[in-house]
């Protein structure tokens, strides 16, 4: 594509581009050793090339895939149908069928694919909300002090003595079986994780010189909160972040694995091992792929949080 | 602060956090969107029998008025009948608690020295081949699922691989069928066959431990191990260990007197976060190897609108987890005088 613009604008642009080269110059080296950390580190390169592979899977499973599902909508939510084929039963792995066949004759191997993306949805959906949520009741807690952090730290304390598993079970047993229920249940019991975790960082970070400099120069207390302490709070939360979507997507599956996560017959990892309990010793495989789809999601997003840790470590840095 | 006066302390801040999650199961018990008698009679409920249910359990009553009733009875014990068997909720606890209790409890005798003995020789051989084996555990051992962990398990030591010699370990339950259970004096049928001196059903008792023991125990070995590994490699590269050393001390004396004392902090602190892993990975181990544990209840409660078996579930395990997490902590301050008690 060819766009035209006057000469003046693309000098302009290319000068500016330089300035902000020229201003950002120690961060972007910093950076660029960030990622020299990264590369050297073998087993985070591994975990990247893992977690990307998941995310290429989940992307192009309509392509990969040999069998597709039909979409039906069942009470509000989007749900999956897959095929009866009828002599096709418990196929072993094989050329035609990689990851074999199951009571139905569904092609496993397209049903593996399929669940990367609903694996991955859950720890995006998941995530993201208890991360934002903790983190910023944490900053909120550390910063304010006083009641508001006697407030949010003993309600975080209340939901960090209940073994997370386990009050997420209880929640989705009460809200009924679905996949949008095991969100909503993790969302829950994941943030004060977050929370806990910020508050810590913010009030050693509090005390630091740069702060109390920027105080001194009159920065209100919003700006101090969200243009000085957070940013030097957030590596942390980066690292627990990434850890956390290998956890949920173990704990999510696992919710579909006691019957209290996506409905039966769901391309979901958790589900399809369950599926395969029935029929365990006549096609272990049923159980066995999508155990190891979740292992390897898991593997390389804990590798990518350890690298992270080490990389933003500045104990560990220089 | 005297030790004692810390642990007063410590059991005083546990009642607003235990207030909280009976306030939290309420909240739980309020949002079901089922009716708790139609649940508990069964839909052929007359009107009558609805009403009366009820009027029982004070159901109609404000709110509050409710809550303070719900404590009432968590207080003194009466738990309400079981919505999975009709049962008191309290008569199926004390059944099934002590099969989970001697399950859980095997699997942390198995996890917790393996980890830490595997923890102390990957730090002392780092990067030899005990070091990479020790990481690989501890990498993998985290990521693997529990349940489906258990699931191959059972896969590789059933019948149909008997060619390989794996079928020596039974599969389900807690005995086998053939043998009568012990009688009851602890319910952990391991030490109530020893105590009825009948070697043939302890000896059948730890054959079906051995599997389900090291599916919930594989992770939480692979935690320790990461965490005394790094704690001893931080503790190993001090001074104090360099001078311990050159005064002549044998090797085994600094790993142990010096370098390990140092590096508990690290194991003990995830030790309280494995205790609660643990009571979760019970849920699907149980499951999976038909284990009687209250797990295993705690699931068909959940599965079935077992509302009354769920919230004493719920408050059980978090004095359980609570509990430990304390003993823990209250170690960790008996272990290092460095650790100011009660904080700023």
């Amino acid at each position: 594509m060819v766009v035209e613009v006057e000469e003046g604008t693309v000098v302009s642009l290319k000068s500016s581009w330089r300035r902000f080269l020229q201003d950002h110059a120690s961060r972007i080296s910093e950076l660029k050793y960030s990622l020299f950390l990264f590369r050297k580190n073998r087993l985070a390169v591994l975990g990247l090339g893992l977690i990307l592979g998941v995310i290429a899977i989940a992307l192009l499973a309509p392509y990969l895939a040999i069998d597709h599902p039909d979409l039906a909508v069942i009470n509000g939510e989007i749900q999956q149908r897959w095929g009866i084929y009828a002599g096709q039963e418990f196929l072993p792995p094989s050329l035609g069928h990689p990851f074999g066949t199951d009571n139905f004759g569904v092609d496993w191997y397209s049903k593996v694919l399929y669940g990367a993306g609903v694996s991955l949805q859950v720890g995006l959906l998941v995530v993201i909300p208890a991360s934002l949520l903790g983190s910023l009741l944490g900053l909120l807690a550390g910063f304010r002090g006083g009641i508001v952090e006697e407030i949010i730290m003993r309600i975080a304390d209340i939901f960090l003595s209940i073994p997370s598993l386990i009050l997420a079970i209880a929640i989705t047993a009460v809200l009924g079986r679905s996949l949008v229920h095991v969100t909503y249940a993790l969302i829950i019991t994941w943030w004060p994780w977050y929370t806990r975790l910020v508050r810590g960082q913010v009030l050693t970070i509090k005390e630091r010189q740069f702060v109390e400099s920027a105080k001194s120069v009159g920065a209100s207390p919003s700006r101090l909160m969200l243009r000085h302490i957070m940013p030097n709070s957030i590596s942390p939360v980066i690292v627990q972040a990434s850890m956390d979507f290998g956890y949920v997507i173990l704990t999510a599956a696992g919710l579909g694995f006691l019957g209290l996560g996506a409905p039966p017959g769901t391309a979901e990892w958790g589900v399809m091992i369950s599926e395969g309990i029935n029929y365990l010793f006549q096609a272990p495989w049923m159980s066995a792929f999508p155990g190891l789809a979740i292992v390897l999601a898991v593997l390389g997003f804990n590798l990518i949080g350890d690298g992270l840790r080490d990389i933003l470590d500045p104990r560990l840095r220089r | 602060m005297k030790l004692w006066e810390y642990v007063v302390r410590r059991l005083i801040a546990l009642i607003p956090v235990i207030i909280g999650v009976t306030v939290i199961a309420f909240i739980l018990w309020k949002a079901i969107p089922i009716d708790p008698a139609i649940a508990y009679l069964g839909p052929k409920a007359r009107p009558d029998q609805i009403a009366a249910f009820h009027a029982q359990w004070h159901l109609d009553d404000p709110l509050p008025s409710q809550y303070f009733f719900y404590l009432g009875r968590l207080v003194t014990g009466d738990w309400g009948p079981s919505f999975v068997n009709h049962f008191p909720v309290i008569d199926n606890l004390a059944i099934f608690l002590p099969a989970t209790m001697e399950l859980t409890i095997f699997a942390m005798v198995f996890a917790l020295p393996v980890g830490i003995y595997l923890g102390i020789v990957s730090a002392m051989k780092h990067d030899r081949w005990v070091d990479h084996v020790s990481r690989f555990i501890a990498i993998v051992g985290v990521a693997i699922p529990i349940y489906w962990l258990g699931i191959m398990l059972k896969i590789f030591f059933h019948e149909n691989l008997a060619v390989i010699g794996l079928n020596v370990l039974p599969l389900d339950g807690r005995l086998e069928s053939t043998l009568t259970p012990p009688p009851t004096v602890t319910g952990f049928y391991t030490v109530d066959s020893l105590l009825a001196l009948n070697l043939t059903t302890f000896i059948d008792a730890i054959k079906h431990l051995l599997l389900p023991a090291f599916t919930l125990g594989f992770a939480q070995l692979a935690i320790i191990l990461r965490m005394t590994r790094s704690g001893m490699l931080e503790v190993l590269g001090q001074d104090f260990i360099r001078t311990a050393r050159a005064k002549g001390l044998s090797e085994k004396e600094v790993v142990f007197r010096h370098a390990f004392r140092n590096a508990t902090n690290a194991t003990l602190t995830v030790s309280g976060l494995t205790v609660g892993s643990a009571f979760a990975g019970d849920v699907y181990v149980e499951t999976i190897y038909s284990w009687n544990g209250i797990g295993r209840y705690f699931l068909q409660a959940a599965l079935h609108a077992g509302f009354t078996d769920l919230l004493a579930y719920l408050f059980i395990i978090t004095i359980f987890y609570v509990s430990a997490n304390l003993v823990i902590d209250i170690l960790y301050a008996a272990l290092d005088p460095q650790v100011r008690l009660g904080g700023s």
